[in-house]
């Protein structure tokens, strides 16, 4: 890679190489039967030039040929994208525990044996059909610069998603067990399953109508994706966030703070450095409901003259082939500061109401604007203070600037989901279109 | 690379072994508003390895040459660890063995495009919704991608087969101070690059839907009954009953198995769909599948009745059901699962006015912003639509979102059209990503349809 770096530095002012290297072993259960283990073993190295204050960019995923990979980068040159600022020099990043040596050695069997005893555990405690995702990513990310920058992340992080299906699909109840090491499943997860699982067999329905509802961490991503876009360095840059102009002032209850947090490690996918080489930072984006911060990647920091906050992430919205994709400002840790309901007080709380489980269609509807307006995939049913059915056929819908003022209550613990780690939240008077 | 794929095939021991190389080139042009923010082109490759061992089957994806062997060897102990720990064999269905090249036909070929031509074309597209002041900003951007693929396996299959699919489309974001609208745009296909030009009235009308919805009315949450345009009844095709088509999404859901059982009247006696990835000129053409079976049309509603399922080799075998080719990967990170090819509503007898007439009362909702499904239940969203009253187009609407449930709404289709649009730009998200999924309809009228509003 030094070699790649110095062939690239010849013919251009500054130079930049991400490697991503990923080992990554997957067993699949469905209804309670092993039915797939597969494995992939990715490379893929990226290479950015800049000359003449134009960036250009190419990948490779066989390491094959360096100079027709710089030839490649240099050809894109010609494009006249603007280029960042310099890239980062090398910095002092965080110590963090994101590896374990016998995760990273662990094979399939090791999984397949875990899926196994956490199947047997659930068939012997429900009738209700078994799904469980298990994998295991054991990742390496280095970003090296011609500004001095060598920076080398490895990684290891086993994910085991359990499901409880309700009959007539994928709807289910499930949580993510994620950890750094090889480490099984917590029983008290899986009871907190069943019991769920086990008090809304009933099928009932709900008239439209204003009531009070439990965003569970599995579906967060919903309402935090459009609070992703509007504090986007990108969107702020290009106009398009309602939040433009607005820093500094309260956007949502006193009780939400939201902050960015990549140093934290209590689970995998901490972060000391983002995919530019920017050490990275705890960020605070809402704190006692005021809006704090953006955050930026090199690009539209320096398009708006402001530092990176080291949030330059080559993502899209659904993850993405890293190698392949440009850099672009992205939340990747956000975290909840939690209440002080455990959820069962929080349920006992509701008169009548639902718990949003999963949801279905988060990715539809007026992002950019704070809209939602998703189906519910389950929703339980809560009657005077306990959970009674699930809820078919209804849609939640609102904006977060809206829901986000009624906040009654933030459960007292934080669980890993899609994109962050999350509690549970409680609104009162979230709109429902049902029967 | 097929004498080094078959040298590698020669020495590993299983009942069933298949390997994919795939080089896969992609062309990239994007705008943030006015600034260009990328452009380039890159080329790499990869192999997917398949084996089958005593009834256990995995597959393995490998980037570096070098690694085969390591790839080699985890396959062969993932399979074995399948073997031993299932109650369920797999066994593959027959399927010929072909040796065949194949390179689609192509009005122009994009490789013979500059990158010039392509950016001044983007460009140009680019600036139709940016003359308007309202027009806050755009993402359009140009992709193209190329897949050269060689199939061999241990049957004797040798199959080259190329796959070239291009577009031009993004998003367009109107604001007025007060709130942002968005709109999709798209064009694009799998016949080359010809597609592509003297298309700016699709990115007018666009344009012009934007502006309009910062007038628009939100849409009063409620039950509605409602005419689907062709994108969206595409989308409702695909989304809630085309992935429950699907044989690898209901071979282990035993309610979805036991509902959709082929000859059960799950329709309306109007509804018939089809999948046939063997239409020519459209964006879910292809010849063969990733195990090497030929695509074929596969008739899965007729009159409502359920008539047939999208399989792979392994889930025709286990349903003792006809293979018919729909066995797809994105690249080569990919081992192949079950996809739509090009599935659509087969056409009605009605007019969209006499579906007007038919409706009296209620809204036209147009153009997908997405959709999701769970089973038996599926979300989608609508970019914009009109009310309809006493069979008249009235005011815009906006914040349109459907929920439904998949078997009574198949009962619920009242009206079918008798103009099928299929779909120039796809992106089917199962597990993987896939550009060339296809899906239409005529526009068809739907009672009792829940919308979400804001």
């Amino acid at each position: 890679m030094e070699n790649l770096l110095k062939l690239a530095a010849i013919e251009c002012d500054r130079a930049e190489v991400y490697v991503h290297e990923q080992t990554s072993h997957s067993v699949t259960i469905e209804d309670g039967h092993l039915k797939d283990i597969t494995s992939t073993l990715l490379q893929g190295l990226s290479l950015r030039v800049v000359r003449d204050g134009f960036i250009g960019m190419a990948y490779t995923k066989n390491m094959r040929d360096p100079e027709l990979l710089v030839k490649n980068a240099l050809s894109a040159l010609r494009g006249k994208v603007s280029a960042p600022g310099d890239f980062p020099a090398a910095g002092k990043t965080a110590s963090l525990k994101t590896w374990d040596e016998q995760l990273s050695q662990a094979a399939t069997d090791d999984l397949a044996s875990e899926c196994d005893r956490i199947c047997r555990f659930l068939t012997s405690r429900t009738e209700g059909q078994i799904n469980i995702m298990g994998n295991i990513d054991v990742t390496s990310v280095r970003v090296l610069n011609t500004s001095g920058t060598d920076l080398l992340q490895k990684s290891t992080w086993l994910e085991i998603s359990p499901e409880l299906l309700f009959p007539g699909g994928y709807s289910a109840i499930s949580r993510a067990h994620e950890t750094v090491g090889l480490e099984p499943v917590p029983d008290h997860m899986l009871y907190g399953l069943l019991k769920m699982y086990n008090c809304s067999k009933e099928v009932a329905t709900l008239s439209s109508g204003k009531y009070p509802v439990i965003f569970l961490p599995e579906c967060m991503y919903t309402l935090m994706w459009r609070l992703k876009s509007a504090t986007n360095g990108r969107n702020i840059y290009l106009g398009n966030s309602p939040l433009g102009d607005r820093l500094g002032e309260k956007i949502f209850a006193e009780q939400m703070t939201i902050s960015d947090d990549p140093l934290d490690d209590r689970f995998p996918g901490a972060r000391s450095f983002d995919d530019e080489g920017t050490p990275t930072q705890v960020l605070p984006v809402v704190q006692d409901g005021v809006l704090k911060h953006f955050h930026y990647d090199l690009t539209y920091g320096h398009k708006l003259q402001q530092a990176s906050t080291g949030h330059g992430y080559r993502t899209v919205m659904w993850g993405g082939d890293a190698v392949t994709l440009t850099p672009i400002p992205a939340l990747q840790h956000l975290t909840v500061v939690p209440g002080s309901q455990s959820l069962e007080a929080m349920i006992r709380s509701i008169d009548k109401g639902i718990i949003v489980c999963g949801a279905m269609g988060a990715h539809s509807g007026n992002i950019p604007n704070g809209d939602f307006s998703i189906g519910v995939s389950p929703g339980l049913l809560i009657e005077k203070g306990a959970i009674a059915a699930q809820v078919k056929d209804v849609m939640v819908a609102g904006n977060i600037y809206d829901i986000f003022q009624r906040v009654t209550a933030i459960e007292d613990q934080v669980h890993p989901a899609w994109g962050g780690v999350y509690p549970a939240i409680l609104f009162d008077d979230v709109s429902i279109a049902g029967q | 690379m097929l004498t080094r794929l078959k040298q590698l095939l020669s020495r590993i021991d299983a009942d069933y072994v298949d390997i994919r190389h795939e080089t896969k080139t992609e062309t990239a042009i994007a705008f943030s508003g006015a600034e260009l923010t990328e452009i380039g082109s890159n080329t790499t490759d990869g192999f997917v390895l398949r084996l089958l061992k005593n009834g256990g089957f995995s597959a393995v994806s490998v980037t570096r040459e070098d690694q085969l062997d390591r790839a080699l060897e985890t396959a062969q102990r993932n399979a074995r660890l399948l073997a031993t720990r299932t109650d369920k064999k797999v066994s593959l269905a027959a399927t010929a063995v072909v040796r065949d090249a194949i390179k689609p036909q192509l009005t122009e070929d994009p490789r013979q495009i500059s990158l010039d031509e392509k950016l001044a074309l983007t460009q140009r597209y680019n600036q139709i919704p940016l003359c308007e002041e309202k027009v806050i900003t755009t993402a359009i951007s140009y992709t193209e991608v190329i897949r050269e693929k060689t199939l061999v396996t241990s049957e004797g299959t040798e199959i080259q087969e190329e796959l070239v699919t291009s577009r031009i489309g993004g998003g367009i974001t109107t604001g007025d101070g007060t709130s942002l609208q968005s709109v999709r745009v798209g064009v694009g296909g799998s016949t080359g690059f010809g597609l592509l030009r003297n298309v700016d009235e699709q990115f007018e009308i666009k344009t012009r839907i934007a502006l309009d919805l910062l007038q628009a009315k939100p849409v009063t949450a409620g039950s509605y009954n409602v005419i689907l345009n062709p994108s969206l009844a595409g989308v409702f095709t695909h989304e809630a009953f085309g992935h429950f088509s699907e044989a690898d999404l209901i071979e282990d859901a035993p309610s979805m198995r036991a509902r959709m059982q082929i000859g059960a009247m799950l329709g309306t006696e109007i509804l018939s769909i089809k999948d046939d990835p063997t239409l020519p000129d459209q964006l879910g053409h292809y010849r063969y599948d990733d195990e090497g079976v030929a695509a074929r049309p596969v008739q899965l509603m007729q009159n409502g009745v359920l008539r047939g399922r999208l399989h792979s080799r392994r889930t025709a075998a286990a349903f003792g059901e006809p293979i018919s080719g729909h066995c797809v990967a994105e690249d080569y990170r990919y081992a192949p699962i079950i996809r739509m090819g090009t599935i659509f509503i087969e056409p009605g007898a009605h007019s969209l006015d006499d579906l007007l007439q038919q409706l009296d009362n209620g809204l036209y909702v147009l153009d997908a912003m997405g959709g999701q499904t769970s089973g038996e239940n599926f979300t989608f969203g609508a970019q914009y639509g009109y009310e309809v009253k006493n069979g008249s187009i009235q005011g815009m609407v906006r914040d349109i979102n459907i929920s439904g449930n998949l078997y009574s709404t198949l009962q619920s289709i009242q009206s079918v059209g008798d103009q099928v649009v299929l779909s120039k730009i796809g992106g089917c998200g199962k597990g993987q990503t896939n550009i060339r999924s296809c899906h239409g309809a005529p526009p068809i009228l739907v009672n009792n349809v829940v919308l979400g509003g804001v």
